[in-house]
């Protein structure tokens, strides 16, 4: 074994790993975070960039043949889509009127008491803001 | 074949097919429904057999749950049952 | 760690082995919060980033299995969730 493979493999590790780092940092975000707004922010970004690290990993362990091109183009695309397709969850749950999760003191009238089920009252947000989105819902559509 | 993999992946499709039978929102289910097609995919991939993985995803993602989101957009979003 | 790669090849798929279980658990981790999720938009986020991690799961599959066909599948499934993404937006 030439110690060029050596390197090629000790570099794809490295990335493998930072990439695998960053997908589970954003799962761990998109699970911990009271409110859809931070949810998605954490999802949006880490993914993306996890995926990203991944793929250059396999890109570098797969040389220079036609199946890098392609995992090429793939990632290309991923940074392409998923900033766009995050962008456009955002706008669509703002129009139906999912409000951001503020912090406890200035508490917003249409707050419904729920279930302090597990952290405090932070998750009546989530399901407040289901509240306003059905009823907007009846009167939108 | 890597029976780990295949295992854990079995197990979610089971979960995502519970999932799908009792969440009230029609659209959630929809949506559950897309991602049970998803990984309905990779396990055909993890069994070697490329084409069929390849019309699930196209299928799974691509046709059925539009066609679902599609019919929801006509009628009322939330099931009584 | 340096063990397995001075063998080369032989460690390394191992390594992609232990990726993708990795990436499995990580997903099985966000379907949770899919299913938890209060609303809908919490769903089709999960499903969005199942997807993701699906794609880069087919792509570890292909370079296990050493078969270069795999990675039409990963590029189809990145333009359906981004169309899936949409379509759930749109309504």
């Amino acid at each position: 074994m030439s110690d060029t493979t050596t390197i090629t493999n000790v570099i794809t590790v490295v990335f493998l790993l930072t990439g695998a780092f960053f997908m589970l940092a954003g799962t761990i975000g998109f699970v911990r975070f009271p409110d859809f707004y931070s949810r998605m922010h954490a999802t949006g970004k880490c993914d993306t960039l996890g995926e990203g690290l991944m793929l250059v990993a396999l890109i570098v362990y797969g040389g220079a043949t036609f199946v890098s091109v392609k995992i090429l183009f793939l990632i290309m695309f991923i940074l392409l889509a998923n900033p766009t397709s995050t962008h456009a969850i955002a706008k669509a749950a703002y129009d139906v009127g999912l409000e951001p999760w503020r912090k406890l003191d200035d508490r917003v009238e249409w707050m419904n008491t729920g279930d302090t089920s597990d952290t405090g009252n932070i998750s009546n947000t989530g399901n407040s803001g289901e509240g306003r989105a059905d009823q907007d819902r009846g009167e939108g559509r | 074949m890597i029976w780990v993999l295949d295992i854990t992946m079995l197990l979610f499709l089971v979960v995502c097919a519970i999932a799908a039978i009792s969440i009230k929102d029609l659209l959630s289910a929809v949506i559950i429904l897309s991602g049970y097609s998803l990984i309905m995919a990779i396990v055909w991939v993890e069994m070697h057999s490329v084409d069929v993985g390849f019309t699930e995803a196209a299928v799974g993602a691509g046709i059925t749950t539009v066609l679902f989101i599609a019919t929801l957009a006509r009628t009322e979003g939330r099931s009584e049952d | 760690m340096t063990g397995a790669l001075l063998f080369g090849t032989i460690g390394m798929v191992d390594v992609f082995l232990a990726m993708a279980i990795l990436i499995v658990m990580a997903s099985f981790v966000s379907l949770y919060r899919g299913i938890e999720g209060p609303g809908i938009f919490n769903r089709i986020i999960a499903v969005n980033v199942i997807g993701t991690k699906t794609i880069v799961l087919l792509v570890l599959i292909g370079f296990i299995y050493e078969r270069p066909d795999f990675f039409d599948i990963a590029l189809v499934y990145a333009i359906l969730n981004f169309i899936m993404t949409i379509a759930a937006t749109r309504y």
